[in-house]
């Protein structure tokens, strides 16, 4: 890698891809950088593909990996669909996996390997119990089978006398390992302050409400579609603990707890993310 | 864990910690600008001791202790002092680093207008975070 302050172009590439998602058209922009077995990536709640730059511009996982990231509807770059004012927004799973398999689908990807974090972890064991057949391994950042309702009234994500952005900044401002770069910890922060009206509060309802799995995770069969689960130490919104718990339900499942790390490993940390990831990676070539 | 308050029992700790907020702030141009909007009392409580800490425009007046004095607040952040003294390690432990990670965990409580709380979270997180320099390693 050049240094940062050098005159450099990065190798990853954005483009638009239109889906059809729910019976309306959207326009999806997702990033991609690398060759190989692709590598498809979920952004946590409220914040978007950016999360996923750091992996784009290792060489050690783009020579071997096609790593790509898009941006679900009305986060990032991509738009929401037509009549979004109109609307409250509310992630479920059935959208969420369509979202995915549409993605996918629409790149020709051959049975990718997905990557989620935070509700993208809790869709790569939405994708493990219902899609198995559709992936080469799954890997789960941050993945827990539920989350505990009460103990936080999201309500608060979508007020108009409240500033959304730095409300949801606030929030997620301590979901960090304490030694994580300043830098990146604030950069991540900054995708949620960009987010939109009621993003983040949608995405939590999936999180938090909708999307509840205990009664599912004991359908995974990891020996037929391999997967991972890595968790932060320092994350409080899936403790290593959770993840322990939704593993203990599951045949074959690998769990690793990452040292240092908080909610956001791929982002907030790359340095320390990619010692767990590498071997992991390494494993699916 | 030896600090820069080198008296060792916690309620004592807390309170030095607590009384030196305006210190630890106040030359804190960064965030003095983020807190610009922040003007309000707020209590800090260690177990049984209280702290009125006066917020004007992102400056912090000088701490008011006492427990049983009439004063307004607009919330009142509660923990025993051992769970502050937790959150002021230099590099504290999981679940221990952040106000909401204590608040789910039940060794925070935070009581008041949470609209006031949500406004401000961050500047909240920042004037309560800002003992860990005290807590530094000699």
């Amino acid at each position: 890698m050049p240094p940062p302050c050098a005159v450099h172009i990065e190798p990853i590439t954005g483009r638009y891809v239109h889906l059809e998602l729910g019976g309306r058209p959207h326009r999806v922009y997702f990033e991609e950088a690398g060759e190989g077995i692709p590598l498809v990536c979920l952004h946590t709640a409220g914040a978007d593909g950016r999360q996923y730059r750091h992996l784009m511009t290792d060489q050690a996982i783009t020579d071997r990996f096609r790593v790509l990231a898009f941006d679900m509807p009305r986060h990032g770059k991509s738009l929401p669909p037509a009549g979004w004012r109109d609307e409250e927004y509310r992630l479920t799973s059935a959208a969420y996996a369509e979202m995915v398999l549409a993605f996918s689908d629409g790149l020709a990807l051959e049975r990718p390997v997905v990557m989620g974090c935070s509700i993208g972890g809790r869709m790569a064991l939405y994708l493990a119990i219902h899609h198995p057949e559709r992936f080469r391994a799954i890997i789960g950042l941050e993945a827990t089978d539920y989350q505990p309702r009460g103990w936080f009234d999201i309500e608060w994500l979508h007020q108009p006398d409240v500033h959304g952005g730095d409300a949801c900044g606030a929030i997620v401002s301590g979901l960090f390992g304490p030694r994580s770069p300043d830098e990146y910890r604030w950069e991540t922060v900054w995708g949620y302050m960009q987010g939109g009206p009621g993003v983040f509060k949608g995405d939590v309802w999936f999180y938090r409400v909708e999307g509840d799995l205990r009664e599912e995770t004991r359908r995974i069969d990891a020996r037929k579609c391999p997967l991972y689960l890595l968790s932060g130490e320092y994350d409080f919104a899936c403790t290593p603990e959770d993840s322990r718990r939704t593993a203990a339900t599951i045949e074959g499942v690998e769990v690793t707890v990452m040292e240092g790390l908080g909610h956001f490993p791929m982002s907030e940390h790359p340095d320390q993310f990619r010692r767990y990831l590498l071997p992991v990676l390494d494993k699916i070539a | 864990m030896s600090s820069k308050l080198e008296d060792g029992i916690p309620a004592s700790d807390v309170r030095h910690a607590v009384e030196r907020l305006p210190d630890l702030l106040n030359g804190d141009a960064g965030f003095a600008f983020r807190a610009r909007a922040m003007t309000l009392d707020f209590v800090l409580a260690s177990g049984r001791d209280r702290f009125y800490v006066p917020v004007r425009a992102g400056r912090l007046d000088a701490v008011v202790h006492g427990s049983r004095i009439l004063r307004s607040a607009a919330l009142a952040f509660a923990a025993e002092p051992e769970v502050w003294l937790a959150h002021w390690r230099p590099v504290p432990s999981p679940g221990e680093h952040d106000l909401l990670a204590l608040v789910k965990d039940e060794r925070l409580s935070i009581e008041g207008d949470m609209r006031v709380l949500i406004r401000h979270l961050q500047s909240f997180k920042d004037i309560l975070a800002a003992p860990r320099t005290l807590f530094e390693e000699n």
